[in-house]
């Protein structure tokens, strides 16, 4: 009745009316850096109240997001997807050379004494980053990032921190080597990573991507 | 031959139920038309850690009437206070809008959802775990109340909220 070529052929194209598009074409793309700079030093805390300084960015990648603890939207819901980016991940390298995400808590006044417990909730390995405002703004800048801490609405107790919203991907030499710009997708953003810590590690330096 | 057309039957079956999932899952994410002033579909808040004052709630919310509908305010009793917000990516930096009301014409279908117009739930009165749900109000410019449960869901689970059937209120609202 049908070949076992038409039916091959049919079953193709069927596949491919129905497949995801390529993640190359896909949004939330990471821009790579062309001239990555050292990080220059800072002093902050992490959550748990531990030294954390450009020590803690060096032989291992990183991907530092900038936010804050009562942001009720973007911040979780980026932390999730980055959940899903390092499970992914997961599955092509080994636990040592899995990205560490770092979370740059901006808002220490309301940050500071939750940020162990927000941040255990997306994952226990989550490091979360805070401090003084002059020490934040050395590190948020050296990623290519700003924040700004807004006033509180007359008669409300709630203020909105405007901050940005990539990601910086940071290498195991403490070097921003590229932005993951939303909107975030899962899979893409994998591959990319991907590419990135493959070629990151070849002869001991990142190499210019495409 | 005969386990070649075997072959070949199961990659058709198989591209079937790859389409038929597919499908399955587009329709699932579909609000559910109702009757009523509006009808909620897929209202779910993802479940935060407890030391979160503020958390986002997400909802399809359609307007299957004649009269254009607007949301002027919300309010649930789990939370000190209730207000639309719209997430607004600009210039590479994210930040929140606040959504004083919300007009919706006739037969409109506006989504709440991630990083977009969404629900802050302001300072939680109660701990509430996965598979717990609260009803949330919403006020319409008329005087109407219409309630409707909001699910508390798992991180993997942004798309499942369960579809809603509402109950109207006019004028007051009792718990």
């Amino acid at each position: 009745m049908f070949s076992a070529a038409r039916t091959r052929r049919a079953v193709a194209a069927i596949l491919i009316m129905f497949l995801p598009a390529s993640p190359a074409l896909a949004d939330g793309s990471a821009v790579v850096v062309e001239s990555p700079k050292t990080i220059p030093a800072f002093d902050l805390i992490d959550h748990n109240g531990e030294r954390f300084s450009g020590e803690q960015l060096r032989d291992v990648w990183s991907l530092v997001f900038i936010g804050f603890t009562s942001c009720p939207d973007v911040c979780p819901v980026t932390l999730m997807k980055l959940e899903a980016v390092r499970a992914e991940l997961g599955l092509r390298f080994p636990p040592e050379r899995i990205p560490q995400l770092v979370f740059l808590a901006v808002d220490p006044a309301r940050d500071k004494s939750v940020l162990g417990e927000y941040l255990a909730h997306f994952h226990p390995q989550n490091v979360g980053v805070t401090g003084k405002h002059e020490q934040l703004k050395i590190l948020t800048e050296a990623l290519g990032g700003f924040y700004r801490l807004q006033q509180p609405k007359p008669g409300a107790d709630y203020y909105d921190v405007v901050h940005t919203a990539a990601i910086a991907v940071v290498n195991p030499m403490g070097q921003v080597v590229a932005k993951i710009r939303p909107p975030l997708s899962v899979q893409p953003i994998a591959e990319q990573l991907t590419y990135l810590i493959r070629r990151g590690t070849d002869n001991g330096k990142v190499a210019a991507v495409q | 031959m005969a386990k070649s057309r075997l072959c070949n039957r199961r990659a058709f079956a198989v591209a079937i139920l790859y389409m038929a999932t597919l499908n399955s899952a587009q329709t699932s994410t579909e609000a559910t038309i109702e009757s009523g002033a509006l009808t909620v579909a897929h209202a779910r808040q993802p479940h935060m850690p407890a030391v979160m004052s503020s958390l986002a709630g997400y909802f399809t919310v359609h307007n299957p009437s004649a009269q254009r509908v607007v949301i002027v305010g919300l309010s649930s009793p789990n939370f000190e206070s209730v207000a639309m917000h719209r997430s607004v990516l600009k210039h590479s930096s994210v930040s929140m809008e606040p959504v004083t009301s919300l007009e919706i014409a006739p037969g409109e279908t506006v989504r709440f959802a991630p990083h977009g117009l969404h629900v802050m739930l302001h300072k939680s009165k109660f701990a509430m775990d996965v598979g717990d749900h609260y009803p949330v109000v919403l006020q319409l410019d008329d005087g109407r109340r219409q309630t409707f449960s909001m699910h508390v869901v798992g991180h993997e689970c942004d798309q499942c909220g369960a579809t809603q059937k509402q109950t109207s209120h006019h004028h007051h609202h009792d718990y």
